[in-house]
């Protein structure tokens, strides 16, 4: 073992102290093992890196463009009633009733009132005149949607025998047209579009009606009520993406 | 289940207490060997910059837990900035100690005033050129580990070798610190060793990599630093168990022996749980990232966190202690009683405190375990203290008398130039961070 030639306060030069430190031959060849168990591992990891894990992880940390499309089916349960002169009722319909295919989700509703086809008179009674209908969508059956969303249409009102349409969208985001994503990945591009729990619960629909009759004319002028028909529809969606959109 | 990060505010006292201490001592050492003196000097700075990155990291931790912050907000504050450039001042103090200790390898007079400039130089240098680049080449920083990595595993086989087959029993206290040091800088990671090897770390890498996108994109330099630094780690590791067990086989065990054991068993059982959980690490990359299963984060918080946070320490302080780094007789045994007592203290309670979260104990039950580690080390202080000094050897000492390196003379003002150099480094490090987040970055 080499030793170095020092006084006290007086070290040794750089060689010096290397020439100590690899005296030992046996240390020196466990320590040249060790730089090569180094060459070895960092090469292999570096080698797994470059051949799989990192161009998964570039491409999983940089955001494509995707397109967003939605495959839509519609279910619908229609409920006709007598509406009697300035009555008012609230008809509930159970979402769990509107049947759609493994995989949807609940997107928008779109409620219809139908007047009778014939309160604007017929040959029998060709004075009649329409009725004057009030609709409103109520957020009183624990139905999950967005109620605060700027495009719902939740009430409306009608005297001219016209449809009256209202609309509530479920979903999130959901229009029913087709958009853009930017995403890493297809998963994460339909992340947003797979949330469960929209549409659940029971709609509410409150129709009121108020007759208009012309006293003494007509032989059947005598119409206090009135046959009106709400039709629910129920737009499911299913996403999918390709990648390339904007 | 024991919260990730639930150690870390504890991890910031007792850095900066033991920092501060240690420094503290190191100037009440005056007959300690010189080279060894500035060797605690570095290891306090080492303590104390710890302690601040550890603060730092609390104050992330609690912001982002409590949505006071957002990635957008962090990505370009005084906390990310501080917390990076405090790690530059760290790396580079990593860099200088090996140079000194175990073996003077820098054996120079001024070798305080040249750590002190390459401290301050690299800081001045490396803070504002990271913030610039947004931390993409920071990985480059972890090339300082190539010091401690080949000058302590170079000096712990040399005096393996030198104790086995030469016969010279005192030859352990130089080998038995280098292992020691490697720990505390490598820490955690070497637990990591056979995920290294396996290449199964790489998952890892993969997983941080994409969940830190938002803050800054993948660079090659990140992955060649990455891969180079976990290979050294694993090196080390087994360095270490190949060369403790070869040492256990004729010589019979150590605690350095069985501390070496045990990270290399931890080492196996972190590969076994990390396989089980590689779909939600790969979720990262595959699909969208998915949390961490609650038992794995507590496994996790009970071995690497308790490492990092206590065990280091622990062991740094036993190095400090244990081999005459400083004074610990005359006035110093108080001063040294109390940082003993503390240490202990502090890490009992936390360990009671993170059982509890784990197990459900009644408050009673680990208030009264506290209250008995606390009678225990109130009663057996002294023994407790003179334990970790017991077998006191200064590795300077069988160095010289071996007649392998000579006595080192360093004057009292290097060390005040040291610590003043690397206070305001920390300082101009933290000036830099604040003054260039309030400046906003336009470029």
């Amino acid at each position: 073992m080499a030793s170095l030639d020092v006084d006290d306060g007086v070290g040794g030069n750089l060689a010096d102290v290397v020439r100590e430190i690899f005296s030992i031959r046996e240390s020196n060849i466990a320590v040249s093992i060790a730089l090569a168990v180094i060459l070895i591992s960092g090469s292999s990891n570096l080698y797994n890196w470059t051949q799989e894990e990192y161009e998964v992880a570039l491409d999983a940390a940089t955001d494509d463009w995707w397109l967003i499309e939605f495959n839509a089916s519609v279910s619908e349960i229609v409920h006709e009633e007598t509406w009697q002169d300035e009555e008012k009722k609230v008809v509930s319909f159970f979402m769990d009733e509107f049947i759609f295919p493994e995989g949807y989700l609940v997107g928008k509703i779109e409620v219809i009132v139908k007047p009778d086809a014939d309160s604007n008179g017929t040959l029998f009674d060709p004075v009649a005149q329409c009725d004057s209908i009030g609709a409103n969508i109520l957020n009183e059956g624990g139905l999950t949607a967005q109620w605060d969303y700027e495009g719902n249409v939740l009430s409306g009102q009608d005297s001219s025998c016209e449809w009256i349409r209202l609309n509530l969208q479920a979903y999130p985001g959901f229009d029913g047209d087709d958009l853009n994503s930017s995403a890493p990945n297809e998963f994460q591009a339909l992340l947003p579009w797979k949330q469960t729990g929209w549409g659940e619960g029971t709609l509410e629909v409150e129709v009121e009606l108020d007759v208009n009759t012309v006293d003494a004319l007509g032989p059947v002028s005598s119409d206090d009520d009135e046959d009106i028909t709400i039709e629910v529809k129920v737009y499911g969606f299913i996403a999918s993406a390709s990648m390339g959109g904007q | 289940m024991a919260g990730e990060n639930a150690l870390l505010p504890i991890a910031a006292m007792i850095h900066l207490i033991l920092g501060v201490m240690t420094i503290i001592l190191v100037y009440r050492s005056e007959r300690a060997r010189p080279s060894e003196r500035l060797a605690a000097l570095i290891l306090g700075w080492i303590f104390f910059v710890l302690g601040v990155i550890f603060l730092f990291r609390t104050i992330i931790d609690y912001q982002f837990t409590n949505e006071i912050i957002t990635t957008g907000d962090f990505s370009d504050s005084f906390l990310r900035y501080g917390v990076g450039s405090a790690w530059i001042v760290y790396m580079s103090l990593v860099a200088v100690l090996p140079l000194i200790y175990p073996y003077p390898i820098f054996f120079s007079e001024s070798f305080a005033r040249f750590g002190a400039v390459f401290v301050a130089v690299v800081t001045i240098l490396l803070a504002p050129l990271w913030i610039v680049t947004n931390y993409e080449y920071s990985g480059l920083q972890r090339a300082f580990y190539l010091v401690p990595f080949l000058a302590w595993v170079g000096i712990y086989l040399r005096y393996l070798f030198s104790e086995i087959q030469g016969g010279r029993a005192e030859d352990r206290a130089v080998s038995a610190v280098s292992a020691l040091l490697l720990i505390g800088v490598f820490a955690e990671w070497l637990t990591y060793w056979l995920g290294i090897v396996l290449t199964q770390e790489n998952h890892f890498t993969a997983r941080f990599l994409v969940g830190n996108a938002e803050l800054k994109d993948p660079t090659i330099a990140m992955l060649l630093s990455s891969t180079m630094a976990q290979a050294m780690i694993a090196t080390s590791m087994l360095v270490l168990f190949f060369g403790e067990a070869w040492r256990t086989k004729r010589r019979g065990f150590s605690g350095v022996s069985i501390v070496i054991f045990t990270f290399f068993t931890i080492g196996i059982l972190w590969f076994i749980f990390d396989y089980t959980q590689m779909g939600i690490v790969d979720s990262c990359v595959n699909t969208a990232c998915e949390e961490l299963n609650p038992i794995y984060s507590t496994w996790y918080v009970f071995s690497s966190e308790i490492i990092r946070f206590l065990v280091v320490p622990l062991i740094l302080m036993y190095v400090i202690l244990n081999f005459n780094l400083i004074e610990t007789g005359g006035e110093n045994v108080w001063f040294t009683r109390i940082m003993v007592l503390l240490m202990l203290l502090i890490v009992t309670s936390s360990i009671i405190e993170l059982i509890q979260t784990v197990l459900p104990i009644p408050q009673m039950i680990t208030s009264a375990l506290f209250a008995a580690a606390v009678v225990v080390f109130i009663g057996w202080e002294e023994k407790i203290t003179n334990s970790m000094i017991r077998q006191s050897s200064s590795v300077s000492d069988v160095l010289i008398e071996a007649g392998e390196t000579g006595f080192l003379r360093i004057d009292d003002g290097e060390y005040r130039i040291f610590s003043i150099a690397v206070g305001i480094s920390l300082g101009l490090a933290m000036l830099i961070s604040l003054l260039i987040s309030l400046m906003e970055i336009t470029v």
